[in-house]
């Protein structure tokens, strides 16, 4: 400080070098300043005082006149009893009456004349007392209050000068009961808080003399406070006037009240980390906000939406528990570690487009979509939707005799009928002009990628209004490739179409001439819908193939798609599982009311198409294998159609099915097509009907994989709702991989030309391209808030936006603006997966590599496995060694408490769950597949009760989400288990019962022992579970320190749970606690493992009649235990309460 | 404002602890021995108006009723005493059920709570619960069958004594971190309550939300023991005023006094934000009370609150004007044979008696010499 005025008196001094007359007015100035300073600091000091002093009195006033009130109020209400009885009074009792002394007066002759009145010996003046009967009081510890003071041990010091202090008897070791180790707390220095008196003393006083170093020292000085402080809480005034003084001139000061207040100050201090905050958000956001923030100081809520999604949601992250699904959960901690789940769950609802359903509002994207279309226009397609239906039929007449196929058809086909309905709403306007007329225009069109999107489209329709006329080719070409380009792996599509179109050429593109005109309307939502026709097409090119007995080619192109998929991953087997499930789902699905449904019709339209089949195979026979092709299309139209109605029938059991990458599932579909083709090939019609399915589903996953890898419902609906591709799975499994496969994979390779990647990224980039552009504008208005919420949104709901705008942004975005958006993003997405990101597709919750990666490591890890799937699950279950080396080596080892890894895919050898000894739980971070993760057990009829039972034997509790058999029933189950288990429905898992809380009744009574006693309510079975040992989870530390005054009070409920925790019951607790200990007991006490969490069950160790009282082995460790629970202790009593002590913390374990 | 000083320009408005021009004058006009034992609690009865005469004291096993007769003369009215030697009683209110008759509600250190007609001398019903020793009892004036107790378990309990139940519990997750040592109903606001303890704060529950409990209380015919009893775990303000015990509060109007054994009452004004409990006062004033560093000595206030008797370790009782500003004594009361610790003193109805007890089981009486000039009560 004296430093800082020395440079004043210099810089001072400098000036008045400057100039000779200014010095001279600031000598005189200096001289007088101490006198002027003292002056000016006492009167202002005088006027702060007597200010405060009369709003004391003011204060003072004003709470007279309210206690008058009130006072006055109590007066009435005290005589409200006087009124009606008045002469009662306690009089009559009066007994004795102890006259006035006038004590003051004689002052020697006071201690005689003291009257006692409930002296013995003077037994007149007695009076009865009554005698209040003897009234136990309730034992401390059933009347523990709530405290979490155990929680707030460590870091809560707001309790001072509180500690206990025990002397220990024996050893005089003085035992401290503080809160904490720290004897001393760090006196912090603390920041001055200008009142609004200091406040005014430094402003005046500055305003008096001048903003001077001196003044400062002498105002710090004067009110006890850092010289420093008082500067800037000076240029925090100042700064404050300013910004008062700007908002009076400019008329409005509503946004920043500033006054000079302590409070001003926080505010400023809250902005600066507010803007801090924003500038830290980085990127576009982060200005946006700042421009919010520089505009005006804005409301609280534009501030929340400025910010993103990630910063909202923080103290969700947070304080969320993810393993109790509670806020701020006691048992294990707020701040946890984010684990994120390698596998994601299913978005919850099918995709928009398949949705039926009415349009959830006036702005629903469903609306704008039906809009454009004319009247003329649904007409056409509605004709089209018709026609396309005959032939679905067809080809479904041509499938056989099985009864189960032909319940699928007709589900098929009942969804199908329903979408035809629909066919107005999924088919745009622009359709409608299907003529081929201007090639020329379509090749320009073409370079637009919404263009080509037309095209594909017009294709469809050309060919279901088989108007075939001579196009140019290379535009049908082009178009397919384009298709196979967004197919990402494509390469087989690619060949495919280049051979096609080698015989195509006549008939392919009548359409694209259309693209022009549909353009216009191409609304983006649609172009999925596009490809995927274009795709079936494909597909059912494949399939029409086949039937035209083209099988030279059609295995060329097997192997050759084989290869590619085979080259790209080995997963398929992987996939089987999943399948199951689809299965399942499947047969759920084939309800008997929907056989009943169209029984009449049904049948008529099976004569039909079977005639209508014939016919086209004629056709196909005489035409070229194209031709027929182009026939076809509608009718995979429809099918992909009706199966995304399906999607929509089963959105129920969505959730259930796990995400698969649309990709590997289409390798798979394609490869199971393949076999099945290969394997029915020989007009096998069940087969082909089964490769015709599987290429309509592999078309879909075709489009989906391309569409931006989103990983929306809508594709692993697909997959999973897809029964059709069953049968075929069935046959691959039945059937013992094919060893041959893979040298003819590698034989194709050489010969299949690779896509011509470059035409395949200049389309896609135009298509992208242009999309993005008539999408920026609208998605350019999101906030990051919202955009972060949209995505959110879409990793919960799939892409319905009608759901997404109605839940999650509401008010904020209409429906069709949420579709925009989301088809929007998914470009972008396409796009930076093509370019090798893969940031936004991990961002609108897609099937990444990441994911890719899960299955290659699972494929791995299946592949080792496979054949020994039997053992699979009784050895793997054991776990990690830690596990099974306490199931051999006995109860001794103390468990390990279980911390979450965050480990992605499979663990390695860093892990930390594997480092401490656990086994990885479902709380992890790692995939299912990971080597470390317990895998439950897979009991069928041993209830989980024996050792045998690999969750028992490892001294865990089975869990319904990890076990196979284990699940909750309720009610009749149906509602709750998967129908795969429903032939084991009577199959009850015995061990769940801390998870599910199925205690025995326990009641609390006098011991026949010592203190108070556990007693069972009703009879119990050997090993049957009566309930819970509860308390306070506290760390051993605590536990030690704790410890020594329970065991000096001789009553300690402390338990070893693990290696980190010890469950203290005395202040909190259930009633267990008070089970005595005994060397022969009737119940023993359990550690057991319950969803990652350690917990202590008391189990009956024989058969307990009711009413008996529960006894259990403290095991307290031999050289610690009290007198009374000495091993060869002589047994009969176990008395808790007894006397004696012992040297060390007693803590029970279990046995 | 523990630990830190007050800053300029908040200073309260202190007290000069001498008689000032404006004053009382009191003479000893009656003592008696209550016992051998310890008094801890004398209050009257400002509940009835028929009974603003009676007082109660506890110590002991041992709780009286007396009468303040005129003319300095007291009657001797009831005396119970419990069966339980131990017992000491270390507080007592006066009750009322709904048809007027006198209850006493009693407790000490078995934390057990005693009901006691007086006007049948029975033993009404003894309330369990509190998990150790109860310190102070306080009835709620507006709804006299109200009483909180305050206890060493850390926590608040607000029992009915007419039907018996436990109604709630202030104690928890924002709850005193050590025993609670004195409580206090707001005395028109009947959701406001103050309580300070060894936590050296002093925090104020408000109960509306819980006020359903309450209301379901006054009817309730069932099982006490079935009775839904709530937790109150969070108060609405929680000051740090001191930074010692806090063993007594009391509320002036919307004010609050309250002592620790830093040989003064403050009074202070709580300053409610709209967010957090952790509250602002301003202190407005200090009532010094010399040589009164012990705790466990509580004051007292007539019904008017415009006098404030308040004993200290010496014996000697300083009668404050608790609403004049600046604060004025009115007079200090000392007496030869008055040596021992005063624990707490009970002002009459209308200031005029003051009555205190002693840690040797006296009992004294101080009568005002001359008319009382009370302006709040003349108004009636």
């Amino acid at each position: 400080m004296t430093c800082d005025t020395r440079i004043g008196e210099m810089n001072n001094k400098l000036y008045t070098e400057g100039s000779l007359k200014k010095s001279e007015d600031e000598e005189v100035c200096n001289e007088s300043w101490p006198r002027k300073l003292e002056t000016t600091l006492a009167k202002l000091k005088q006027q702060v005082q007597s200010t405060r002093n009369s709003v004391i009195m003011d204060k003072m006033e004003s709470n007279r006149v309210k206690l008058l009130q009130y006072t006055s109020r109590l007066i009435d209400y005290t005589k409200r009893w006087a009124e009606n009885r008045p002469q009662e009074s306690l009089s009559k009792y009066q007994r004795v009456v102890v006259p006035s002394d006038g004590a003051d007066e004689r002052e020697d002759g006071l201690s005689t004349a003291i009257p006692v009145i409930f002296s013995s010996s003077q037994s007149k003046q007695n009076i009865r007392a009554v005698k209040l009967a003897l009234q136990q009081n309730v034992p401390a510890y059933t009347t523990w209050i709530y405290l979490d003071r155990n929680q707030r041990m460590t870091e809560d010091q707001s309790v001072q000068g509180r500690r206990r202090i025990y002397y220990d008897p024996v050893g005089n070791e003085t035992l401290i009961a503080s809160d904490s180790e720290e004897e001393e707390i760090e006196e912090e220095e603390v920041k001055h808080e200008f009142s609004k008196g200091e406040d005014y003393i430094i402003w005046m006083t500055v305003q008096e003399c001048g903003v001077d170093e001196r003044v400062f020292e002498h105002i710090a000085e004067t009110l006890d406070v850092n010289c420093d402080e008082v500067q800037a809480r000076y240029v925090i005034m100042a700064t404050d006037v300013d910004k008062q003084v700007k908002c009076e001139d400019h008329g409005k000061g509503t946004h920043t009240k500033v006054i000079i207040s302590p409070s001003g100050r926080r505010k400023v201090t809250r902005d600066q980390g507010r803007m801090a905050f924003k500038e830290a958000l980085g990127g576009l956001d982060a200005e946006a906000s700042q421009k919010h923030g520089a505009a005006s100081q804005p409301g609280k809520s534009e501030n929340i939406e400025a910010k993103d999604l990630a910063a909202a949601m923080d103290s969700f992250d947070n304080l969320f528990c993810r393993r109790c699904l509670v806020f701020d959960c006691r048992l294990h901690g707020c701040s946890q570690p984010l684990v994120h789940p390698s596998e994601r769950q299913q978005p919850m609802m099918t995709t928009p487009d398949a949705e039926n359903s009415e349009p959830c509002g006036p702005n629903c994207y469903k609306l704008l979509r039906k809009a454009p279309s004319s009247q003329t226009q649904t007409s056409m397609s509605f004709s089209l939707a018709s026609s396309s239906s005959n032939v679905c039929e067809t080809s479904f007449s041509v499938d056989g005799v099985e009864k189960v196929r032909a319940t699928k058809r007709r589900r098929i086909q009942e969804e199908r009928t329903s979408w035809s309905a629909d066919m107005q709403l999924d088919i745009p306007g622009p359709i409608v002009p299907p003529v081929g007329e201007t090639a020329s225009k379509e090749q320009t069109g073409l370079e637009d990628a919404c263009l080509a999107e037309a095209g594909v489209e017009l294709v469809h329709v050309g060919s279901k209004t088989e108007k075939r006329t001579g196009m140019a080719a290379e535009i049908a070409a082009a178009v397919r490739e384009q298709d196979a380009v967004l197919a990402s792996d494509v390469d087989v599509v690619v060949l495919h179409e280049t051979k096609r179109r080698q015989k195509n050429k006549s008939r392919l593109t009548p359409s694209s001439k259309g693209g022009e005109t549909t353009e216009p309307n191409g609304l983006s939502k649609q172009l999925e819908m596009k490809l995927k026709f274009v795709e079936s097409e494909q597909g059912e090119g494949k399939t029409l193939n086949d039937d035209a007995d083209s099988r030279d080619r059609l295995s060329e192109k097997t192997v050759c798609e084989i290869s590619s998929y085979t080259s790209q991953m080995l997963k398929n087997q992987h996939l089987v599982p999943t399948y199951d499930s689809k299965r399942n789902e499947d047969t759920c699905s084939k309800d008997p009311e929907k056989l009943l449904h169209q029984p009449g019709s049904l049948a008529r339209k099976l004569r039909k198409s079977t005639e209508m089949l014939l016919d086209q195979v004629e056709i196909d026979a005489s035409q070229n294998e194209a031709g027929s092709l182009q026939d076809y299309q509608p009718q995979k139209e429809d099918r992909s159609r009706s199966t995304a109605a399906k999607k929509l029938a089963r959105s129920s059991r969505n959730s259930i099915v796990h995400n698969f990458s649309a990709q590997h599932q289409r390798l798979l579909m394609q490869m199971d097509q393949k076999r099945g083709i290969e394997e029915n090939h020989q007009k096998d019609q069940q087969g082909s009907v089964n490769i015709r399915v599987t290429t309509k589903s592999q078309s879909l996953g075709l489009t989906t994989a391309d569409q931006s890898h989103v990983a929306d419902d809508s594709i692993n609906v697909f997959d999973g709702g897809d029964g059709v591709s069953i049968p075929i799975e069935n046959k691959k499994r039945s059937r013992p991989p094919d060893t041959g496969k893979p040298k003819k994979v590698e034989r194709r390779e050489d010969r299949t030309p690779l896509k011509p990647s470059s035409v395949i990224n200049l389309s896609e980039g135009e298509l992208t391209d242009s999309h993005v552009i008539t999408e920026t504008s609208s998605v350019d208005k999101w906030t990051p808030l919202e955009k972060g919420l949209c995505e959110k949104g879409l990793q919960i709901f799939g892409r319905s936006s009608c759901l997404l705008a109605k839940t999650m942004l509401k008010g904020c975005k209409t429906c069709a603006e949420v579709a925009d958006y989301i088809s929007a993003h998914e470009k972008a997405a396409i796009r930076s997966v093509e370019a090798g990101t893969s940031q936004f597709a991990d961002s609108l919750g897609c099937m990444t590599d990441w994911d890719n990666e899960i299955k290659r490591a699972r494929a791995k890890f299946f592949g080792k496995k496979k054949g020994s799937r039997r053992l699979k699950f009784t050895l793997k279950s054991a776990g990690q060694s830690a596990v099974r080396k306490r199931m051999n080596n006995g109860k001794d080892l103390v468990c390990r408490q279980f911390t979450p890894c965050g480990c992605l895919f499979s663990c390695g050898k860093q892990c930390p769950c594997q480092l401490n000894g656990t086994c990885c739980e479902k709380y992890c971070g790692c995939a299912k597949g990971c080597k470390n993760r317990f895998r439950g057990c897979h009991c069928a009829k041993s209830q989980c009760c024996s050792r045998q039972c690999p969750c028992f034997a490892a001294g865990r509790e089975c869990d319904p989400d990890v076990c196979r058999n284990c699940w909750i029933g309720c009610g009749d189950g149906n509602s709750v288990c998967p129908p795969q288990r429903e032939e084991k429905e009577h199959y009850t898992c015995h061990n769940m019962k801390l998870l599910l809380k199925q205690q025995q009744r326990v009641l609390l009574s006098r011991s026949d022992v010592a203190g108070w006693g556990a007693f069972l309510k009703n009879t119990v079975n050997k090993h049957e579970y009566l309930g819970e040992y509860t308390g306070e989870l506290i760390s051993h530390r605590e536990a030690d320190k704790r410890g020594k005054i329970y065991d000096r009070e001789n009553s300690s409920f402390l338990f070893n749970l693990n290696d980190q925790y010890v469950l203290d019951a005395c202040r909190k607790g259930d009633k267990l606690k008070f089970a005595n200990h005994s060397p022969n007991p009737n119940c023993y006490a359990k550690v057991i493992m319950v969803a990652g969490d350690h917990r202590v069950g008391i189990f009956a160790k024989e058969r307990i009649m009711a009413g008996e009282e529960l006894f259990y082995d403290y095991r307290y460790e031999a050289d610690r235990a009290p007198s009374w629970a000495k091993r060869g202790d002589d047994g009969g009593n176990g008395k808790k309460e007894d006397t004696g002590t012992s040297s060390g913390r007693g803590t029970k374990q279990a046995s | 404002m523990a630990g830190k000083s007050i800053p300029f320009g908040n200073e309260p408005l202190e007290g000069i602890p001498v008689v000032g021009k404006k004053k009382r004058d009191y003479k000893v006009c009656n003592r008696m021995a209550g016992g051998k034992r310890p008094l801890y609690a004398i209050t009257f009865n400002f509940l009835d108006s028929r009974f603003f005469n009676f007082f109660a004291t506890a110590g002991g096993n041992r709780i009286t009723v007396y009468e303040c007769l005129p003319g300095g003369a007291v009657g001797v009215l009831q005396a119970y005493v419990d069966e339980d030697k131990d017992e000491s009683f270390y507080t007592v209110s006066w009750a009322s059920d709904n048809a007027g008759s006198p209850l006493l509600v009693a407790s000490g250190s078995n934390g057990v709570i005693r009901i006691i007609d007086c006007s049948t001398e029975a033993l009404l019903k003894s309330l369990v619960g509190h998990g150790d020793s109860v310190n102070e009892l306080r009835t709620q004036a507006m709804k006299p069958c109200l009483v909180v107790s305050a206890s060493k378990d850390e926590s608040l309990r607000i029992w009915n004594v007419v039907t018996n139940v436990c109604v709630l519990i202030l104690a928890g997750a924002g709850g005193h971190r050590n025993e609670v040592l004195s409580v206090d109903f707001h005395p028109s606001d009947q959701y406001q309550i103050a309580s300070c303890g060894m936590d050296n704060t002093i925090k104020i529950w408000n109960i509306k939300d819980f006020w359903v409990y309450v209301e379901k209380s006054f009817t309730w015919t069932g099982s006490t023991s079935t009775f839904p009893t709530k937790y109150v775990q969070f108060p609405v303000f929680n000051a740090s005023v001191h930074s010692n015990y806090v063993d007594c509060t009391r509320w002036l109007g919307d004010l609050i006094l309250s002592k620790s054994v830093d040989n003064e009452i403050v009074l202070w004004e709580p300053m409610f934000k709209e967010h957090g409990t952790e509250g602002v006062v301003d202190i407005l004033q200090k009532y010094p009370v010399p040589e009164c560093d012990i705790w466990f000595i509580k004051f007292s206030c007539d019904f008017a609150f415009s006098t404030l008797a308040v004993g200290n370790r010496e014996g000697k009782i300083y009668v404050w004007e608790p609403q004049s500003s600046p604060p004025n004594l009115l007079a200090k009361l000392c007496a030869s044979g008055c040596k021992s610790p005063i624990r707490q003193t009970a002002t009459s109805y209308d200031g005029s008696i003051i009555l205190c007890c002693c840690e040797d089981g006296m009992i004294w009486r101080w009568d005002a010499v001359g008319p009382v000039s009370n302006t709040s009560l003349l108004n009636h």
